[in-house]
């Protein structure tokens, strides 16, 4: 009880001091504080919060240049790598962030935790250090947040952006 | 069990109390900590108020964010002897230097510089004096160069080169600390007061929040206290179906100023009752700009229709009673990875990045004109009103330098635009026509890269806000409140702006 006290007043005297309420030389207390204006509905013709939101990844578009297999062996290949990233956040607070070799080289123990974790099935790292989809081209990790990544294959032609690219 | 182990599952336990303590008691002075600072903002702006016309000026800051991450490599580009090597590295992206738009700037930093061909305008107002260039801006946690960012010596922004985190770190200018206010609102909670709760007039108080967004929710206004005001690029939304002064409208303000024992259905109709009066004293007051023929014309794209709505409002403040203004407009599609040139992915005067460019440029360009029209007016002018208006540009990061083949990626630092003013060279509010920051070394693994051309920032977002809230009203001795991390950095007032 005494140690509980002591560490209260610790806190307090700490506030005080951070607040610092002595500097305020004039304090006007008869005006009336009423609230700013509130924000009416957004307008049809508004911009809303989901325009300027981040880009949202687009549904997983079938590819048409890849086969059925193909397309399973690469949906298999990034269920492996999202365990794998889903992992490393549960242990660090959120993705590995930066270029594919930086992400690759934090999956495998350049981290703040030095967590090491196993090239995840499906998936190759090549000479640079960056992991590769089953066409042994680097994958493409979009970051659209600390929890959120877009996870694109170049596909069989090894090109991004094309009509065979896997995107998750 | 033996007493070895129950000494240990002891410990154990003994152990794990200290961590939930412990980890309780952090939790708790990060809680408090921010409480205080935001405590502190409104103390202080009660301290200084003076009661009736605390602002005896009228100064508007207007935030455009480019959302996506901006390739600025593109908007500034080298010319003369380093056009070689920027054409080079960019490859397929690269503009031809014959048709970039010259930039004389008035300081020589020992570069030169083109804008896109899509910016005729932005040239224009930058050898008009109007317009300011900052290089390499960034979101910052402690300066930073390319040793300490490769050896892992310094803090950096959580989940860097992420969109949504670089947008929050850009808008709080506070990457460190887990997102609760906005700078723009910061500044807000301290300035507010001055124009509303402390005039001791009621007829004499602001209309409106301080801060207004013509481009819905966004972390960079979000205060402790003020609101942002939401408006649409055709003015307040208010009842539909009632018109101002309506029997349909005095119903609802009725019932929504009846008294209410529960106190969430009080605070419900105070919000109605607010919102409906706000936005018929806002459509009242742009109103009569709404047929006005603007000299600059605004062309027909949403972020002029933004800045349209930004210049009515201004042309109506002093229907609004306000002194100080807060907008945030935003346009998409700056996440060029793909089709940022045209062509077969081969023609830079075209494609996405090209159209989004023009956009900015004429929209900005409209903009400035509406001001001072608007200044020159004899109703709703004001001598210094074109001093008393300037815009800057935000954006998630800048973009990496080399091609993907086909756009770029997000990289982290990228250069700006400081436009307003009069152009005046001794009083215009913007130092326009000069270059600020410095400019990276375009080189891959170079002094400014962190690797792939993704250049580090030279100057932090908590320096170039920090010049922009100074001149909008933030005296010396809050500017540490509103931007806590700002003693970290070399250059608290970057000089672009004339106070």
């Amino acid at each position: 009880m005494k140690h509980l006290l002591v560490t209260l007043l610790a806190v307090f005297l700490f506030a005080l001091l951070l607040w610092r309420p002595w500097e305020s030389e004039t304090h006007v207390s008869s005006a009336p504080t009423p609230p700013p204006a509130a924000a009416p509905p957004a307008a049809a013709d508004a911009i809303t919060a989901a325009d300027v939101a981040p880009p949202v990844p687009a549904p997983t578009a079938i590819p048409t240049g890849l086969t059925g297999p193909e397309i399973q062996q690469v949906r298999d290949a990034i269920d492996n790598l999202e365990f794998v990233f889903r992992d490393f956040a549960n242990a660090l607070g959120g993705n590995p962030v930066g270029t594919n070799a930086e992400i690759t080289a934090a999956l495998q123990g350049d981290n703040a935790k030095q967590l090491q974790l196993d090239v995840p099935e499906g998936s190759t790292v090549n000479e640079s250090g960056e992991l590769c989809d089953p066409w042994g081209s680097p994958w493409f990790f979009h970051q659209l947040s600390g929890t959120r990544m877009e996870i694109r294959s170049a596909g069989k032609d090894r090109k991004l952006y094309t009509d065979d690219d896997f995107v998750r | 069990m033996s007493s070895i182990e129950q000494d240990r599952a002891r410990l154990l336990r003994t152990r794990r109390d200290f961590f939930r303590t412990a980890g309780c008691a952090a939790m708790g002075s990060l809680a408090v900590s921010s409480t205080i600072r935001d405590f502190r903002l409104i103390n202080s702006a009660l301290a200084q108020g003076g009661g009736a016309g605390s602002f005896d000026d009228y100064k508007a800051l207007v935030c455009i964010f480019l959302s996506g991450g901006n390739d600025s490599n593109n908007l500034v580009i080298p010319r003369g002897a380093s056009h070689a090597n920027y054409a080079a590295i960019r490859q397929n992206l690269a503009v031809p230097e014959s048709e970039l738009l010259p930039l004389t700037p008035l300081n020589n930093d020992g570069n030169e510089y083109g804008f896109h061909p899509s910016c005729p305008e932005l040239a224009g107002l930058f050898h008009e004096r109007k317009l300011a260039l900052l290089f390499n801006v960034g979101p910052l946690v402690f300066p930073t160069n390319r040793a300490q960012y490769k050896g892992k010596l310094v803090a950096l922004p959580p989940q860097l080169f992420s969109h949504s985190d670089q947008v929050t770190h850009w808008q709080t200018s506070l990457p460190d600390q887990p997102p609760k206010t906005g700078w723009g609102g910061r500044i807000a909670d301290l300035l507010h007061p001055y124009q509303n709760e402390l005039l001791l007039d009621p007829v004499e108080r602001a209309r409106i929040s301080l801060c207004t967004s013509i481009a819905g929710s966004n972390t960079f206004e979000v205060g402790a206290s003020v609101q942002q005001y939401h408006v649409s690029t055709s003015g307040a939304v208010t009842l539909a179906g009632a018109t101002p002064g309506s029997t349909r409208e005095g119903v609802v303000r009725s019932l929504a100023q009846l008294a209410q024992s529960n106190l969430q259905a009080s605070a419900y109709g105070d919000v109605i009752d607010n919102a409906i009066a706000a936005g018929t004293v806002l459509n009242s007051a742009i109103e009569p700009t709404e047929a006005w023929t603007w000299d600059v014309p605004f062309p027909d794209v949403s972020l002029a229709r933004q800045l349209k709505m930004v210049a009515r409002i201004i042309a109506g403040r002093d229907a609004l009673k306000i002194k100080r203004q807060i907008f945030f407009v935003s346009v998409n599609g700056y996440d060029t990875h793909t089709s940022q040139v045209g062509g077969n992915n081969d023609d830079p005067l075209t494609g996405s990045h090209a159209n989004l460019l023009a956009e900015l440029s004429e929209s900005i360009a409209a903009f400035q004109g509406a001001i001072e029209q608007i200044a020159a007016d004899p109703t709703y002018g004001g001598g210094a009103l074109t001093d008393s208006v300037v815009g800057f540009t935000a954006s998630d990061f800048g973009r990496t330098f080399p091609t993907n083949g086909q756009g770029s990626d997000h990289g982290w630092g990228g250069h700006h635009l400081i436009f307003g003013g009069s152009g005046d060279p001794a009083s215009g509010a913007v130092a326009g026509q000069r270059t600020f920051g410095t400019f990276p070394v375009h080189q891959v693994n170079g002094p400014d890269d962190t690797s792939t051309g993704r250049w580090i920032p030279s100057t932090s977002v908590d320096e170039y806000s920090a010049t922009l809230a100074k001149w909008f009203g933030v005296d010396a001795t809050h500017l540490p409140v509103v931007f806590p991390n700002l003693g970290r950095f070399a250059t608290p007032d970057l000089g672009f702006m004339r106070s």
